[in-house]
C-alpha cells in the first residue's frame, strides 16, 4: 500500500538508494499502489557518482511491499520491505541488476526484463 | 508429494507432449497457439489462462506445471492446505510459511519454536513425540514432478492412508511408553497423601476416639522394578 510520501528502497543498481513516492500513475487521489504499479518518485538518497542524483524525479515500478499480495490460487505473500525498480518511460529498468526476490506478477504486467534479471522469482 | 498434472494432456492421449514442443517459453507459447484452451473466455483469456494458470515459480525456463504442494508451517510444523496462511519472504529470499496468524504472530515476536511448548519442534526436541521412524521417509520433499499416471495416483492415495494408520499407531505406542508407570506413581502418591494429610479432613482426636472412622489401608499394585526402586530410597 504505497502512497505519496512513502519511502521505498531501490532494488536495482541504477544509482538511487531511496525513493519517495509522489504519485501513482493512472490513479485518482485516494488510491494506494501495490506490486506492479508504476509510481512517480523523487530520489531521496543516491549513490555518489552515478547517473541518477538526489532530488531527481523518476518513474519506478513497485516490486515488493510489506502489504500482502494475494494470488488467485490462495497464496498470500508478504515481503519484508517496500521496494521499487527505477524504470524509464517505456518500462525498461534503468539499472543492470536487480536485487532481492521479485514476484511472478511482474511478468504478466510486461516487466519481463526485470523478471529476467531477478535472482529469485517467487 | 508433488504430483504434476499437465491438464492439457487430456486432449490428446496418443501424441507425446515432447513431439513438437520445445522446452523453453517459446515452445510453450507455440504449443498453446496450436492447441488453444477450449473453455477460455474471450480472446485475451486464452493466452492468460494458458500461461497464467500453468506457471509456477521454481521451474523457471522449463515447462511449468499446475502443481499443488502441501507445505509445513515453519513455526508449528502443521500442514498448510491451499488457501490458508501467509508466506513471508525475507529479503534474502528465504520463505517462511505459516499455517495461521497465531504462528505468524509468534514469529513476528521472534519466538523460537523450539522453546514454544505446543509446537512440533519443541515436542520432538524434548522427546515427547517420535523423532525417527521409517514412516517419516515417505513424506520427504521431492522436487521432481511426476508425470500423472492414474494408477500411481490411486496407489499413492491408498498408501497414504495405510502409512498414516501405521504412523498413528506408532506414535500412540511411543506415548504409551512415555506414560508407562505413571498410574502406579499416582496411586502411591495418592495413598501417601491420604495417610499424611488426613488431618485436613478429620481431626486426629476424632479418629482416635472412634476407630471405625479410620480409613482402611489401600493396597497398591507395584511392579517388581518399582518396588526395588522404592527400597533404594
Amino acid at each position: 500500500m504505497i502512497q505519496p510520501q512513502t519511502l521505498l528502497n531501490v532494488a536495482d543498481n541504477s544509482g538511487a538508494r531511496e525513493l519517495m513516492c509522489i504519485r501513482i500513475i493512472g490513479a485518482g487521489n485516494p488510491r494506494y499502489a501495490h506490486i506492479g504499479d508504476v509510481i512517480v518518485a523523487v530520489i531521496k538518497e543516491a549513490v555518489p557518482n552515478m547517473p541518477l542524483e538526489r532530488s531527481e524525479v523518476i518513474r519506478a515500478v513497485i516490486v515488493r511491499t510489506c502489504k500482502e499480495l494475494k494470488r488467485d490460487n490462495g497464496i498470500i505473500i508478504r515481503y519484508d520491505d517496500n521496494a521499487a525498480v527505477v524504470i524509464d518511460q517505456e518500462g525498461n529498468p534503468k539499472g543492470t541488476r536487480v536485487f532481492g526476490a521479485i514476484p511472478l506478477e511482474l511478468r504478466q504486467l510486461n516487466f519481463t526484463k526485470i523478471v529476467s534479471l531477478a535472482p529469485e522469482v517467487l | 508429494m508433488v504430483v504434476a498434472r499437465w491438464w492439457w494432456e487430456e486432449e490428446d492421449h496418443d501424441r507425446p507432449l515432447d513431439a513438437d514442443v520445445g522446452w523453453g517459453s517459446e515452445g510453450i507459447r507455440k504449443y498453446f497457439d496450436k492447441h488453444p484452451i477450449k473453455n477460455a473466455v474471450g480472446d485475451d483469456g486464452v493466452r492468460s489462462i494458458g500461461r497464467g494458470v500453468g506457471f509456477e515459480a521454481g521451474l523457471r525456463g522449463r515447462r511449468r506445471a499446475v502443481t499443488m504442494r502441501l507445505e509445513k508451517c515453519w513455526f508449528c510444523s502443521s500442514t498448510i492446505y491451499p488457501g490458508h496462511g501467509i508466506q513471508f519472504v525475507r529479503n534474502d529470499a528465504k520463505i517462511f510459511r505459516f499455517c495461521r496468524s497465531k504462528c505468524h504472530k509468534n514469529f513476528k515476536m521472534k519466538r523460537n519454536p523450539r522453546k514454544v511448548k505446543w509446537t512440533k519442534a519443541y515436542r520432538r526436541l524434548h522427546g515427547k513425540d517420535m523423532t525417527q521412524d521409517a514412516t517419516f521417509e515417505f513424506e520427504r520433499k521431492r522436487n521432481r514432478p511426476e508425470r500423472y499416471d492414474r494408477n500411481v495416483a490411486e496407489n499413492t492415495l491408498k498408501a497414504i492412508k495405510k502409512i498414516d494408520k501405521v504412523r498413528v499407531a506408532r506414535e500412540a505406542r511411543h506415548h504409551a511408553m512415555r506414560m508407562k508407570g505413571k498410574k502406579a506413581i499416582e496411586q502411591r502418591a495418592a495413598a501417601k497423601e491420604l495417610e499424611q494429610s488426613i488431618h485436613m479432613v478429620k481431626a486426629p482426636i476424632a479418629l482416635q476416639q472412634e476407630p471405625s472412622l479410620t480409613l482402611p489401608k489401600i493396597k497398591v499394585k507395584v511392579s517388581q522394578s518399582q518396588a526395588e526402586g522404592n527400597m533404594e530410597e
